[in-house]
């Protein structure tokens, strides 16, 4: 389909929070979250082209955005993990997000810490794409057993870890 | 998704129902931003234009020239690529290069790439996704089966486990799917040397254990590149990296990709690579060659001297060519070593649409730096199992209504580096792993699960259906199954755990032996020698069927049609552990009466070893923290008599007589 930026910001519209909240669970931290989230948009306008309607938007984009941090978790291993940037870096981050709600709960951040990276993008889409596992199969291109079984540990360990009573996130249920 | 799963769903939504986006991402701003870079396109677009002018010019004289060889497969590069166009000005007699052969070849590619380029452009614009038609098996190649079949007993024993360990001597190896077939890994030893992968695949760390362990050498990955597995075998070491999509991409997009060099091409879309060390000397790791595939990696096998890789190759926004013009082959056939696959290398799928292709390429040993065969399935995505002797792609069709499961399987044979398109055949229901699909005796034995129940399907070579049972256990699914020679024994599950056992001697007429209930179920079922067959799974609540902790089961076998549950261990300080659903993470040897593997636990990962006998029932030798990071499971492997659990980049030693820490190395 064919779409100016003024249809195709509208569509964005519906999904951004979303969007941003996925890519937020699977990298951890709003800089690089945001990064993959424009990164995205931009590919995704770039190829608008081959979008068929505008019912498929949502989960065109979701697949779009779950490659793009799938590519920066690759680069990230690469680098350095994001919990070792430098001090001063991560005080200037804090103070660039200053005022605005865009990280994770400390308790969120332990939680997903015990998920490996593809139980986390899986616990992402169901979770923010509202996928099943099928679909959620299709778009990490594995076997729909392997995603159930994989969301069913990962859903266990959130579990343990967010009603966790004795550990750091102290919540208690 | 159980109800609990659902309410820990609902809690994340909850817990992150505050967060905002910053003000970067608010829907106005990505406007304003979208405006800006339509802008700035247009504007590199024209100078990018400019530049390419006089290679323009090129161009046209050698579509002159070789207005002949535009049907031929690879006329995309020889009409593009600026090198080929001085080599074959020179000799123009290069129309006919290939002989007689070459020339039906390319014939071929052309109309090939023409039923390729439509099935893409069918799903592209959403046309009949579903559905292939159930006719089977064009090309068997019957001298290749009858081969086949006589090599079957000899490599698809699965008793033959016990033969690996003496085999390997004093040292384990990756634990596998086919006897005889390696596969790839993140963790090696040649009884002597570990190769272990980094977390983030950036480098293979060697390490010599005599004498306590020490970093013997490193084999760090291509730059851009990350290591996916390797695999270590006479001397040689052959690592299996890949990376995503270069910039290149967007030049792609403008339909004028052929200037870029093959390797720029390659490196324009996902890509794997075959590299091939020299590790004679293992301190010193010299490269050998390597090739290069489109897509990214999925998986790889070890037969005879050739390695086996597959990669996913998606193909999606191609461009809709000019009027009159010939759609531009680059932009939806893979790539294998910088050339477009042939188009009698590519198998078309039978149904109208598809989406990608799985590729598989074969690389010897001896010529690390070619490829020496490839095929590129079309495909809408799927799973692979590699027996002895044949691929086995198979696909499942859900239907529209998600009712109607029919799993469509395909199978080419392999030899010596050959890889050959051999049929093509359909069974109800899918398929849950590849312990579900076993050749055996020429045959293809299959259990599937449908939507209401199971069922076991006995396929000739051929792929026809010769022999089924139906309608088994309703309302279950598949959770593992194991096929050791006419014997097949599944397990289904939904509240308690049947074990069944099906007598495919007479493969036109499967039986149902036995079926044994116990509570929980088995995900995943190995040979322990003997009369005895291990499971690993989850203990359940036979009321609920609500999954509590990890359970060993030792099943006694000797009498198939009564097969019985003899010891059961029920480790409950394990929530899940990674043997459930990646076998390669397993270690098991029923000669040294080993069974290991990393577990979670309320404290993290561990490292778990037991062992068995018939008096005692299951014993937890080790319980020994693992202190590597990283995102992979921990390995255990052993070289004589010490066990070393590998986890990133740290590794640790532990003897297998007293269970002690006996040494460890950060790398």
């Amino acid at each position: 389909m064919k779409c100016d930026a003024k249809e195709f910001a509208g569509m964005y519209g519906q999904v951004c929070r979303d969007l941003y909240r996925y890519a937020l669970c699977v990298l951890k931290n709003p800089h690089d979250a945001e990064d993959a989230v424009s990164e995205a948009v931009l590919n995704a306008y770039e190829h608008i082209s081959s979008l068929r309607s505008r019912d498929s938007f949502r989960s065109w984009i979701f697949t779009i955005l779950a490659n793009t941090c799938r590519r920066k978790l690759k680069r990230a291993g690469r680098e350095q993990s994001v919990e070792d940037i430098g001090e001063v870096f991560a005080a200037q981050e804090a103070r660039r997000y200053e005022g605005q709600q865009c990280d994770l709960s400390i308790d969120l951040k332990h939680a997903l810490a015990e998920l490996s990276r593809e139980e986390q993008m899986i616990v992402g889409l169901s979770v923010f794409g509202g996928y099943r596992s099928r679909e959620i199969a299709q778009m990490l291109r594995m076997k729909d057993g392997t995603v159930r079984s994989k969301r069913s540990r990962a859903l266990m360990k959130m579990n343990l870890a967010l009603n966790d009573t004795s550990g750091i996130a102290g919540k208690g249920n | 998704m159980d109800a609990r799963e659902k309410g820990t769903i609902e809690q994340i939504r909850l817990e992150t129902e505050y967060i905002e986006i910053p003000e970067t991402l608010e829907p106005d701003r990505i406007e304003r931003l979208l405006e800006e870079r339509r802008r700035e396109k247009r504007l590199a677009f024209r100078k990018f234009l400019t530049a390419a002018a006089a290679a323009c010019l090129v161009l046209v004289c050698t579509g002159g020239l070789f207005a002949g060889l535009k049907k031929a497969g690879k006329w995309a590069q020889n009409g593009s690529s600026s090198d080929a166009t001085a080599d074959t000005a020179e000799e123009p007699e290069d129309t006919s290069d290939d002989g007689p052969d070459g020339g039906r070849k390319n014939t071929g590619s052309a109309e090939v790439y023409k039923q390729a380029y439509a099935c893409l452009m069918a799903f592209q614009n959403g046309e009949g996704v579903r559905g292939f038609t159930s006719d089977t098996a064009e090309t068997a190649d019957a001298a290749m089966e009858t081969e086949s079949a006589a090599m079957d007993t000899a490599t698809n024993m699965a008793a033959g486990d016990m033969a690996r360990t003496a085999e390997s001597g004093g040292y384990s190896s990756t634990n596998v799917r086919q006897e005889g077939v390696d596969e790839a890994d993140i963790v090696k030893t040649d009884g002597r040397y570990l190769y272990t992968l980094a977390d983030d695949g950036s480098e293979i760390s060697v390490v010599d254990t005599e004498g306590g362990m020490r970093r013997a050498a490193s084999i760090p990955a291509e730059k851009e590149e990350e290591i996916c597995e390797f695999y270590v075998t006479d001397g040689k070491v052959v690592v299996i990296s890949g990376a995503g999509a270069s910039p290149i991409t967007a030049l792609l997009d403008t339909d004028l990709g052929g200037k870029a060099s093959k390797e720029q091409i390659t490196k324009s879309t996902d890509y794997t690579r075959v590299t091939t060390y020299d590790v004679t000397d293992p301190g010193n790791p010299t490269k050998l060659g390597d090739v290069s595939q489109s897509g990214y990696y999925t998986s790889s096998r070890l037969s005879g001297s050739f390695v086996y890789v597959f990669s996913d190759y998606s193909v999606g926004g191609i461009p809709t060519p000019k009027e009159g013009e010939t759609p531009e082959p680059l932009n939806y056939i893979p790539l294998v070593d910088g050339e477009l696959v042939a188009g009698d290398d590519i198998c078309l799928p039978q149904g109208d649409a598809a989406y990608m292709y799985e590729i598989v390429t074969s690389v010897g040993l001896g010529t690390p730096g070619v490829a020496a065969d490839s095929k590129a399935i079309l495909t809408n995505g799927g799973s692979l199992y590699v027996s002895g002797q044949s691929v086995y792609w198979y696909e499942s069709d859900w239907g529209d209504d998600g009712k109607s499961v029919t799993t469509n399987i395909r199978k080419l044979s392999y030899q010596n580096g050959r890889i050959k398109e051999a049929a093509q055949g359909e069974v109800k229901g899918w398929i849950e792993d590849s312990f579900s699909i076993d050749e055996y005796g020429g045959n293809l034995r299959v259990v599937t699960s449908g939507n209401e129940a199971n069922a076991v399907y006995v396929l000739d070579s051929d792929l026809r259906q010769i022999g089924a049972i139906e309608g088994l256990a309703e309302d279950e699914r598949v959770y593992s199954a194991r096929f050791m020679g006419d014997t097949a024994y599944f397990v289904t599950f939904r509240e308690t755990d049947p074990l069944f056992s099906v007598d495919l001697s007479d493969p036109e007429d499967p039986k149902i032996l036995g079926e044994l209930k116990i509570p929980g179920f088995s995900e995943y079922l190995h040979y322990y020698g003997g009369n005895q067959l291990l499971g690993i799974g989850m203990d359940a609540d036979e009321e609920s069927g609500v999954t509590s902790c990890i359970k060993l089961s030792m099943f006694d076998i000797s009498d198939n049609t009564d097969v019985k549950e003899r010891d059961k261990y029920l480790a409950e300080e394990i929530y899940s552990t990674d043997a459930l659903y990646d076998y390669k993470s397993v270690l098991i040897d029923p000669e040294k009466n080993l069974i290991g593997f990393s577990g979670y636990n309320d404290r993290g990962e561990s490292y778990y070893v037991f062992s068995y006998d018939g008096e005692d029932g299951f014993t937890c030798r080790m319980r020994e923290k693992v202190n590597g990071g990283g995102y992979r499971a921990a390995r255990g492997v052993y070289i004589g008599n010490i066990l070393y659990v590998v986890k990133g980049n740290v590794i640790e030693a532990y003897s297998l007589t007293d269970y002690n820490k006996v040494d460890d190395i950060i790398l």
